[in-house]
């Protein structure tokens, strides 16, 4: 068929309405791709959420560690100025212990209890910590030391960087759970196992020490 | 029912209309965007506390921060957070600060007027610079003193100093200890701000320094004074004119630590003394530019420091470089009779 017979000027002879293979074509790819790639979207989202959560994990450890690693320096400053204060000292070193014989790892506690069994371990360290300051600063001569305050400085940086680390945290898997929770993405949580995150439950394990603050 | 080509033309056509609308959206949403943004304030003074030119001073000083080190810091003065330390971190965060500077460095200090704490927040970006056992050296040794005289726009003043020391003294070892990070990980020290509290008149008494009968005599006991931190403004080794200056004038700890680590490598050239034997000048090499010359005056036949003379003619610059002050007119120019002084006071060989 000429185009001429169809009673054009040089156009082929193809109403809108019928659409050509090659569209026809097109919107079938379309019509699989666009879920596709929206799954797969939707996968990214969910994953970059989980390690986000998994990255805050890591401050709040890092957290941990700087305040554990401060413990020495501190007890020894103290412990040449508070000979009779023995105890407190004790009670110091047996928290630390206990706060950094948890194994540090990658990822978060899965778990509410386990999460809030560290939790306690920290708040036990920084309620002593908090005790040691407060004796300390009983004695004139250490509470002015400079390498006191800069202990005491050290040490109410590190609790806040808990807190903060904390609150992120909690910030990051609030994310987390709201994307495994909310349509289509549940489907994909469900099929893939994915639960949610537990939280740190009203700052605990950080609320010994805060009120450090340098006077 | 229209034909192929007109339905292909309709949509080049509709292609490009939309193509040019999204320009123009762009184009004009970045223009709005840079005409509307407003420069992010440095001070924020919700309390009343600073004094307008106070409040211009710190303006300025901070501007010159962020310009020749990229640290954007910002001050705001409030009314009662509920908790000092956790509002910093949020408010450093919506403020978005470091955004303003360089890498991401950001600092804020933030003074709560009803809860009487100061916090000087600082950016992960500076943590290598400025660790909390400093922020909170600088906070105590040499901020509050000033708030407690009342005097809390010199305090953030003379804090800045103290930063930019650190900074200078950074880039002095070989570079900016940096970390390629925004935002605030709760970094800094908070402390109490002792607003309009008298002065702990402890830290005004000390043992007496006797005037030394030399100049040199004289100025190695002051530095050991301050080495010992002793504050007493009534010392034998000052003239009468310096006692009066210093019993108004706050002296704080970082001051004194600061200003036996400045004099430390600092090798002085022989004494001056002018044609009455009664005045005497110490200075150091040209090119010791942070090494600041001590004028002396002979009292009771000892040699006493004139540090109110020093006080009036010596100024510091941005990068506590030491010059004269612009038509500083004063009994010690025989001292410098062999320099020449730039129009902004800095001496040249």
């Amino acid at each position: 068929m000429s185009w001429e017979t169809s009673g054009g000027v040089g156009v082929p002879p193809i109403a809108l309405g019928q659409p050509r293979p090659g569209l026809r074509l097109a919107l079938v790819a379309i019509g699989v791709l666009v879920p596709l790639l929206a799954g797969f979207a939707l996968h990214n989202h969910v994953v970059s959420r989980g390690e986000a959560v998994d990255a805050a994990w890591a401050q709040v450890e890092s957290a941990h560690q700087r305040r554990a690693d401060l413990v020495p320096a501190l007890v020894e400053t103290v412990k040449r100025h508070l000979r009779q204060e023995s105890e407190t000292l004790v009670a110091v070193i047996e928290a630390r212990s206990q706060a950094v014989r948890l194994p540090a790892s990658e990822h978060p506690p899965a778990s509410e209890a386990e999460l809030s069994r560290l939790g306690r371990a920290q708040g036990e360290l920084g309620r002593d910590l908090a005790r040691l300051v407060a004796v300390a600063e009983t004695y004139p001569e250490l509470r002015s030391a400079d390498s006191f305050l800069a202990l005491q400085a050290q040490l109410e940086g590190a609790e806040n960087r808990i807190h903060v680390a904390r609150l992120e945290y909690n910030d990051a898997v609030r994310a987390y759970n709201a994307a495994i929770q909310q349509l289509p993405a549940a489907w994909l949580a469900e099929a893939r196992g994915l639960q949610r995150r537990a939280y740190f439950e009203s700052d605990e394990g950080a609320e010994g020490a805060r009120p450090l603050g340098l006077e | 029912m229209l034909d192929h080509s007109a339905w292909n033309s309709a949509g080049r056509g509709l292609a490009a209309l939309c193509v040019c609308a999204a320009l123009a959206l762009a184009l004009a949403l970045g223009c709005s965007r840079d005409a509307l943004a407003p420069a992010p304030a440095i001070v924020r003074d919700d309390a009343g506390l600073l004094a307008d030119a106070q409040r211009a001073a710190i303006e300025s000083q901070h501007a010159f921060l962020r310009s020749d080190y990229g640290i954007d810091y910002r001050v705001e003065i409030i009314r009662g957070a509920a908790d000092l330390d956790t509002f910093a971190a949020s408010r450093f965060h919506e403020l978005e600060i470091g955004s303003a500077g360089r890498g991401g460095r950001g600092l804020l200090l933030l003074i709560d007027a009803e809860a009487d704490q100061v916090r000087l927040e600082v950016g992960r970006a500076m943590e290598g610079s400025f660790p909390d056992a400093f922020v909170a050296w600088v906070e105590q040794r040499q901020m509050v003193p000033f708030f407690r005289a009342g005097a809390v726009g010199d305090g953030i003043l003379a804090a800045t100093e103290l930063l930019v020391a650190q900074v200078q003294s950074e880039l002095a070892s070989g570079g900016f200890a940096e970390l390629a990070a925004e935002g605030s990980a709760g970094g800094g020290a908070r402390t109490a701000a002792h607003i309009g509290e008298l002065p702990d008149p402890a830290l005004r008494e000390g043992p007496e320094v006797p005037a030394g009968d030399s100049p040199e005599a004289t100025a190695a006991a002051y530095l050991l004074a301050m080495r010992a931190r002793n504050a007493d403004p009534d010392l034998d080794l000052y003239s009468a004119a310096t006692r009066v200056m210093l019993a108004r004038r706050v002296v704080t700890l970082a001051q004194m630590d600061t200003l036996v680590r400045m004099y430390r490598d600092c090798r002085a050239e022989p004494v001056r003394l002018d044609a009455s034997g009664v005045r005497a000048v110490i200075r150091y090499p040209i090119e010791a530019r942070r090494c600041p010359p001590w004028f002396l005056v002979r009292e009771g036949e000892r040699w006493r420091l004139d540090l109110a003379t020093a006080s009036s003619a010596i100024r510091f610059g941005r990068d506590n470089t030491w010059h004269f002050a612009a038509g500083a007119a004063h009994l010690y120019a025989f001292g410098f009779a062999d320099w020449t002084l730039d129009r902004n006071g800095y001496p040249r060989g």
